[in-house]
């Protein structure tokens, strides 16, 4: 497992570099100066965080056959896709909370405790979808999955936008915005199709045909 | 070179009763397969023999529906001992996603999973092929993208590599020099190559082994020399050749027929070949290994 990370890191790590200096760039823009485009981008930053890790895991599934072609095991590379993408959803909450927290606007609600789960339960999940749909062999059954993933996730974007209208929330089309710890409970639920796909991921990686 | 060695060598890769299907399209039959220590094997057989679908099993990298693949008697499926043994060397494709990786990044994921990796070997044939590292698989050229794998192929110094048509991008030139490089490797080591290819009259002076599949099924598995040794072209008048066929009790494998001529591809052993050379009426040549590969695999296709 260890040479997989290798090879994730190797592939990874100028992306997360990138995205790091990035919002080190927007906190300097908001904290150092009075314009609003830092705030802004720094908002729709903290949006786009919950989705990156999902995106960069399904980048990743291409690694993994590489590794898989030059004799690596599954299960090493199933596993490792998960460290992976427990660091980057990390990574990318802690970027969330820098943005939130430090730029201290008084249009955004700071992270606190109970928001985290809404940060990370979903983007985890969001995770194990991707990993299962990844390792479908590419066909109508993974378009159409990879389809109703993405509707269903505008959806709950949608949603969350009317809940911040109907709660008056300052929202940014963000689950940072809620910040009330009923919504954490909520974020639960998302916890479950995250285990199912999960599960389904490691067995449909058992059988993946591996391809370059 | 090579010496047949006991089954139970640690370096021997079995496959026993090997069955794969997809959906209703059964494309592996039941099939056995020992790939010994120090030996240049060629895997022949038409698009859709199964050629691909097998190496990927052989290596752990497909699913079989039924039999076992073992090396040195223990499965290689998940079984980290085994696949770092083997290597599988298979044509890269520019539109997969893997192919947004540059040179260097597939060569680093080689390094980094083959454990006898040669990286001043890579380093050298990266340089002779003229490669530029930086730049993406999916930007090279169809040739680049073979010399990438037989570069990889060759760098794992893996005791079982396995390439799966490293020519087929390539020009006659550099074909003429991967096989020269493949057998300078040969010699050196005694590795063990197993090489599908389509081109297999150029690649034929190098298989000390030939493996035909066909339909599933492997019909031949046997050192190059003798399966060529067993089979001729015989050609003469139809009626005489018709007569002499009958006599013999030989049913003709291929038949071309021109006007009152007619040909045909025979197999047999050297008392047949002989009996009908002394047949005025007849004509008997010999056959080079993609004349023989047709009148196995040829199914009719090929008359003309």
């Amino acid at each position: 497992m260890t040479r997989v990370l290798r090879l994730y890191r190797e592939l990874i790590f100028y992306t997360v570099v990138v995205l790091g200096g990035f919002t080190a760039l927007l906190l300097a823009g908001i904290r150092l100066t009075d314009i609003s485009l830092f705030e802004t981008y720094g908002n729709v930053m903290s949006m786009f965080c919950v989705i990156f890790p999902a995106l960069m895991i399904s980048n990743s599934w291409a690694t993994a056959n590489l590794a898989m072609s030059f004799g690596a095991r599954r299960a090493s590379c199933f596993w490792s896709l998960e460290v992976v993408g427990l660091l980057l959803v990390a990574f990318f909450v802690g970027i969330t909370v820098l943005l939130t927290n430090l730029a201290a606007s008084p249009e955004v609600a700071p992270v606190r405790l109970y928001t985290i789960p809404v940060l990370v339960i979903p983007s985890i999940s969001q995770v194990q979808v991707v990993l299962f749909i990844m390792q479908m062999s590419k066909g109508r059954l993974r378009n159409v999955i990879w389809g109703v993933t993405w509707c269903a996730g505008w959806f709950l974007g949608v949603g969350i936008e009317l809940v911040c209208l109907f709660d008056d929330i300052p929202a940014f089309f963000s689950p940072v915005a809620l910040t009330t710890p009923f919504w954490a409970i909520v974020c639960l639920v998302f916890a479950v199709p995250g285990i199912v796909f999960g599960v389904l991921a490691r067995k449909g990686m058992e059988r993946a045909v591996v391809q370059l | 070179m090579m010496e047949r060695t006991n089954p139970t060598d640690g370096r021997v890769l079995r496959a026993e009763g090997l069955c794969k299907s997809y959906g209703k399209q059964q494309v592996l039959h039941d099939l056995d397969l020992t790939i010994e220590p120090g030996c240049i094997y060629g895997l022949i057989g038409r698009n859709g023999a199964g050629k691909t679908t097998l190496l990927s099993i052989l290596t752990g990298q497909n699913t079989m529906d039924a039999g076992k693949v073992t090396y040195g008697g223990e499965p290689v499926w998940e079984n980290p001992r085994a696949l770092s043994e083997l290597c599988f060397a298979r044509e890269l494709n520019a539109t997969a996603e893997s192919a947004q990786i540059s040179v260097k990044e597939y060569l680093y994921a080689g390094q980094l999973f083959c454990p006898h990796w040669d990286k001043a070997m890579a380093d050298s044939l990266i340089e002779k092929f003229g490669i530029d590292r930086k730049k993406r698989i999916a930007k090279l050229s169809k040739g680049q993208m073979s010399m990438v794998t037989i570069t990889a192929a060759l760098a794992s110094k893996a005791p079982i590599t396995i390439l799966d048509e490293p020519a087929a991008g390539l020009d006659v030139i550099m074909r003429e020099k991967f096989y020269r490089m493949l057998l300078e490797e040969y010699a050196a080591t005694g590795r063990t190559f197993l090489v599908s290819t389509h081109i297999i009259e150029e690649a034929s002076g190098v298989f000390e082994r030939v493996i035909v599949l066909d339909e599933g099924h492997i019909i031949a598995d046997r050192p190059t020399e003798e399966l060529i040794d067993e089979f001729r072209y015989v050609s003469g008048e139809k009626t005489a050749l018709d007569a002499a066929l009958a006599g013999h009790g030989v049913q003709p494998l291929q038949v071309q027929e021109l006007g009152a001529h007619k040909m045909a591809a025979v197999r047999g052993d050297a008392r047949l070949f002989a009996a009908l050379a002394d047949d005025p009426a007849l004509t008997v040549a010999g056959m080079n290994l993609q004349n023989v590969f047709v009148a196995l695999c040829g199914h009719g296709d090929e008359e003309g």
